[in-house]
């Protein structure tokens, strides 16, 4: 046996300098594979006289389950010491750029669109949309702006030939929700609007968000309410906000809103309570119910939530501006 | 509206600092747009002080001045001067080089006629503070050291309050309105200008103008007097017009200029005419349509049949209420005048400044409601303001100045009403969410001079003839709140359970089709709305297309009727700014007329795609977009319905590279290739590949419902054909799909090449077809008998051969 004793050394040793996974691997086979040294050892068992073959045996054995666990061990060494190597040497590089595709993105004002219809249906308003081309009806007389109203000098009106309007702001949807539904109201109705201007704040076509909640014993207190409690949400941040006065022919009282910023206050919104005269021409009794509306540009909103300074750039479509919102 | 602080301080003893003066304003819901210190017209103008005076060499007409400008240095300046009657000693007003005018013009060293000139010599014109614009200012020794600028002797320093006022306040848009609000908000001591109820009229001649009111209802109150040999100028005027030229008024003339500070300081306009132009009478009736006036600021104005106007004899020589015209102004040399001081309701002005494009101080007011209680006081201030000529509001008055009688036409059934209304008690605690005592309440309402009488359960109360926003019970809870504070008034939540129905779920909603994009890799651009007529003619008919009236320019002077021609210029735009791969899109309304004239306003979302397929990488080709590009990117973003493809034409898309996108056989959309002259016209060369949806109809509700799949092997044969080019592959897969009945789980076209081993019009393809039983395992005999059917078939009916 001593010769066995001396292959089982020489195959420890070897197994202690293997330097990768297929040095073991060869040295399994050489030693526990089918014509391995100790399987063949094993193999000589019957060869022996029977009294000697159980100890025999269990030598051989031992030999195997050493020379197993050897292995094992050496395997888990050689696994470690791989990953302390240099990158590069025994791996791919995975600095290499992937087979990349283009990055697309969402214009700002649609992520700032989809965060506030998203606080707001979280509160359970619902979503609704109207078409851009208003009559003037309902863009103006049934929000108690009749015709030569000096109200409607604040609303520099797109005309259309056919004698309809680009709406100047979303309140019609308001007005149609009403038409159809009965109390309680609460929607939020978000698009395009649009006005001839166009400054550094100003252009032709922008967005808005109005709200309106129409209900039994709805209040101003219930208004300034929802309004900070929308600020906060949407900025994140307790931002400091201030109520004042103000005219809208479809509110009354009215409010203007502002958010105190780095720079000082600036006018994010208009609110009011819903003018009796507004809910009573859309089929809604103001001696049952009142209701509170509010409006405001998601432009706006997007500029101070992004940081941007200047509205025009949202509608220059610059690659270099629109990819940059992902 | 602007307004000065000393203006404010002279009307109302309010004792606060300016920010606090901002902030009241700004709380009251008159919004201040901007304050800023007064002398902001000048910058380098100093009193200076004439040391020599000598001729010019070459020009009678000119003096060559030494200025003293700094006594302790004993500094000169030299500078040459038009005005001959300067005297040595005298102080003037000297712009230096680089001096900015009130008028924004910048004085700059020249050489006038040979002579070095370092400066101007300013005229009362160029000061802002005189009409004449021929001699120099003088100022007396007692207004401002030599070197100083001129600002505080002048009273040019004070404070300018912009205020940005609502339209419903017209009674804000005069010093006496927001006097009253300040002291609304303050308490403090109030003095109302209009309030001396001794004043009076000297009637010193018997001159006077015939006056006809033709519609009183537009005209209730119409006061007229003759003034004559009204002063040219006044003595000291520069206060007057230091406060006109900070509330943004230019100094016009003596006459003008009077008025304009009584239309400022009262908020009620008045109009002088040149008493020669209106000898024949005046008559206030409405225009008839074709009758034309030239106004004052040259605007040449053909009116129409229901403007109110002013005439005399048979030509309107004003719009009322608006402008007077050229003809009868009243210049630096007018003696004679017709001083008209009327009130003309709102109905009658409002509309008509904005339908001639003249707006003015008088019709901003008068279409905004002017109190129709003061016109015969704001005659009297008038007529002693124009007799003043030293502006001492004294009783020194230029007796040379001679006032005829007044004539008054007052119609009082065609006033404004003031009515009674009800305000119950409960309703400002029930509309602001919050209660204010009662006697704070009727506090308040002392404060707006409101008349008020209390009954059980509320309060009568009457606005004053000042006030035209009050007609509703809620009118009065605004004013509260306002007094009250808004910053006051507690918040409250809404006690509201969320509509757990909620809306109802769509697949295909704008923001899931969006976020499809973005992760296909596309930028979401957002165009105008209105777009050129040229462009839009190139995707429909101009006939169906709304067309602006007034748009923002031509080339945006009608509605879009898709959405291509706006990411087409997006881009060009950024091609031009060296990008050369775009993937864009845009999600919006589109808008078209039907053929019976119905406007359709329907949801679009397109996109445009130009360039390389893959970002260039060392793992990818530089190919370029194709159209099974866009077809894949339309199968991805629509996965949730089953769509297919179907040839059609299209106006803007390329014949043969255009298909029609169908779900349940309804277009939903267009795909293809941009046809090349189309591209053209947005300056793109290359080829362009877009699609565009009816994103309504691609609405799709509720959930897909599961459907049982078999647990069977699947078998799967390839075929290949070689066959013409025109069989197209959803000939072949319908073949495929019916014979096997139902058995067709899968079904790929693995291979599609031509070449010269082939005829020229034909090619091979290769199709994978894998077969799954619903309810049993197939078995290789019956598979190959489906296979042996498939080939005979497509060979029969598509003159294919099998390649083997």
């Amino acid at each position: 046996m001593g010769s066995l004793n001396d292959t089982f050394d020489s195959i420890l040793r070897s197994v202690q300098s293997a330097q990768t996974e297929k040095d073991l691997d060869d040295i399994r086979v050489q030693a526990l594979g089918r014509k391995g040294t100790i399987t063949l050892a094993l193999r000589g068992l019957k060869d022996l006289p029977p009294e000697q073959r159980p100890a025999a045996g269990e030598e051989i054995n031992n030999y195997k389950k050493a020379i197993e666990t050897a292995l094992a061990e050496r395997r888990v060494e050689l696994e470690t010491t791989i990953s302390e190597q240099p990158l590069g040497v025994s791996g791919i590089d995975i600095s290499l750029p992937s087979r990349a595709r283009y990055k697309g993105s969402l214009h700002p004002v649609t992520q700032a669109m989809t965060r506030i219809e998203d606080i707001f249906h979280n509160a359970g308003y619902d979503v609704v949309h109207g078409p851009e081309i208003e009559d003037e009806y309902h863009n103006f007389e049934a929000l108690n702006i009749p015709a030569g109203h000096p109200a409607r000098d604040m609303h520099d009106t797109f005309y259309l030939k056919d004698g309809q309007v680009l709406r100047t702001h979303t309140s019609p949807v308001q007005i149609r929700t009403m038409e159809n539904q009965k109390p309680p109201i609460h929607i939020i109705c978000p698009g395009r609007v649009y006005r001839c201007d166009y400054d550094r704040t100003h252009t032709p076509m922008f967005h808005q968000v109005e709200g309106l909640v129409v209900d039994r014993g709805i209040s101003f207190a219930h208004l300034k309410h929802t309004v900070i409690e929308f600020i906060h949400s949407f900025f994140e941040e307790m931002v400091e906000v201030r109520f004042r006065p103000s005219y809208f022919p479809f509110t009354e009282p009215s409010a203007e809103v502002d958010v105190k910023g780095a720079e000082g206050w600036s006018e994010v919104m208009g609110c009011g309570m819903v003018h009796p005269r507004v809910l009573s021409m859309s089929g809604v009794d103001p001696d049952e119910f009142s209701g509170f509306a509010f409006g405001f540009g998601a432009d706006r909103l997007a500029m101070l939530k992004f940081g941007i300074r200047d509205l025009r750039i949202m509608f220059e479509n610059d690659l270099r501006f629109l990819s940059q919102f992902h | 509206m602007k307004v000065t602080t000393s203006w404010l301080n002279r009307l109302v003893a309010y004792e606060c600092n300016d920010e606090e003066l901002v902030n009241l304003f700004d709380s009251l819901g008159l919004e201040v747009d901007e304050f800023y210190r007064a002398p902001f017209f000048f910058s380098d103008v100093i009193v200076g002080c004439i040391e020599e005076l000598e001729p010019h060499p070459t020009r009678s007409d000119l003096l060559i001045c030494t200025v003293l400008v700094d006594n302790k240095h004993d500094k000169t300046v030299q500078v040459v001067c038009g005005d001959t009657t300067l005297k040595v000693k005298e102080r003037v007003v000297l712009a230096h080089d680089g001096a900015k005018l009130p008028d924004g013009r910048v004085v700059k060293k020249s050489k006038i006629h040979g002579v070095e000139s370092e400066g101007m010599l300013c005229s009362g014109k160029e000061l802002a503070i005189s009409s004449n614009a021929d001699t120099v200012w003088r100022m007396s020794t007692d207004q401002g050291e030599i070197g100083e600028c001129p600002g505080a002797t002048m009273l040019w320093e004070d404070n300018v309050l912009d205020l940005d006022l609502t339209p419903n306040r017209g009674d804000c848009f005069s010093v006496l309105g927001l006097a009253r609000e300040l002291r609304l908000a303050t308490g403090s001591e109030f003095h109302n200008p209009l309030a001396n109820a001794t004043l009076q009229v000297p009637q010193t001649c018997s001159d006077q103008v015939t006056i006809d009111i033709q519609a009183p209802e537009a005209c209730p109150i119409y006061h007229g007097v003759v003034v004559k040999n009204v002063p040219r100028d006044g003595v000291d005027m520069y206060q007057l017009r230091k406060d006109l030229t900070c509330c943004g008024l230019r100094p016009v003339n003596y006459v003008v200029d009077c008025l304009n500070y009584e239309l400022l300081e009262t908020g009620q306009p008045t109009h002088a005419f040149d008493l020669e132009k209106v000898k024949d009478g005046i008559i206030v009736r409405f225009s008839r349509a074709g009758e034309k006036i030239l106004l004052l600021d040259g605007t040449d104005v053909t009116l129409d049949s229901s403007t109110l106007v002013i005439a005399s004899g048979d030509k309107p020589v004003a719009i009322a209420g608006v402008m007077g015209s050229l003809d009868s102004a009243v210049t630096d040399t007018t003696k004679d005048i017709l001083l008209e001081v009327a009130y003309f309701t709102p109905e009658a002005v409002r509309g008509t400044a904005r339908k001639y494009g003249v707006q003015t101080e008088a019709s901003l007011r008068f279409e905004r409601g002017v109190d129709f209680s003061i016109q015969v006081q704001a005659l009297r201030r008038a007529c002693q303001r124009l007799a003043d000529k030293h502006q001492s509001s004294s009783s020194e008055l230029d007796y040379t100045t001679q006032f005829g009688p007044v004539v008054s036409v007052v119609s009082n059934d065609c006033l404004p009403r003031r009515s009674e209304i009800f305000l119950p008690t409960e309703l400002p605690q029930k509309q602001i969410g919050y209660a204010i005592d009662t006697n704070t309440i009727e506090q308040m309402f002392e404060r707006l001079e409101f008349g008020f009488r209390q009954e059980n359960n509320g309060w009568w109360l009457t606005p004053p003839p000042h006030r035209y926003d009050i007609e509703i019970p809620e009118d009065f809870v605004e004013e509260i709140c306002r007094i009250f504070g808004y910053d006051n008034i507690p918040s409250e939540p809404l006690r509201k359970t969320a509509n757990l129905h909620g809306q109802k779920r769509k697949r295909g909603d704008a923001r899931e089709l969006r976020t499809g994009l973005r992760v296909l890799g596309y930028n979401e651009a957002m165009t105008y709305s209105f777009i050129s007529k040229d462009s839009n003619s190139m995707f429909s008919d101009s006939k169906n297309i709304p067309e602006l009236v007034n748009p923002i320019s031509s080339d945006r002077s009608v509605m879009r009727c898709s959405i291509i021609p706006g990411l087409l210029t997006v881009a060009s735009y950024n091609i031009a700014r060296q990008e050369n791969t775009l993937r864009l899109f845009e999600f919006g309304q589109c808008f078209e007329y039907d053929k019976s004239g119905n406007l359709h306003q329907r949801d679009k979302v397109s996109g445009v795609l130009l360039g390389a397929r893959h970002p260039e990488s060392w793992a990818s080709n530089r190919l370029s977009i194709d159209f099974y590009d866009v077809k894949a990117d339309i199968e991805s973003l629509l996965s949730f319905v089953n769509i297919g493809f179907d040839a059609v034409e299209c106006k803007w898309l390329e014949y043969g590279h255009c298909a029609a996108v169908v779900v349940k056989e309804n277009t939903v959309g267009l795909v293809g290739k941009v046809k090349q002259n189309t591209a053209r016209n947005f300056e793109l060369d290359q080829d362009v590949f877009a699609f565009e949806l009816d994103s309504t109809l691609l609405l799709t509700p509720g959930y897909t419902r599961f459907e049982e799949f078999s647990p069977f092997p699947s078998v799967r044969r390839d075929l290949a054909f070689v066959l013409d080019k025109s069989v197209t592959i959803r000939d072949i897969e319908t073949v495929v799909r019916e014979t096997l009945n139902g058995m067709l789980w899968d079904f790929v076209v693995f291979d599609v090449f031509g070449g010269s081993q082939f005829a020229d019009n034909q090619h091979s393809i290769g199709i994978g077809i894998t077969l799954r039983h619903q309810s049993r395992t197939l078995q290789d005999e019956e598979v190959n008998n489906l296979m042996n059917e498939v080939v005979e078939k497509i060979t029969t009916q598509f003159r294919a051969k099998l390649r083997t």
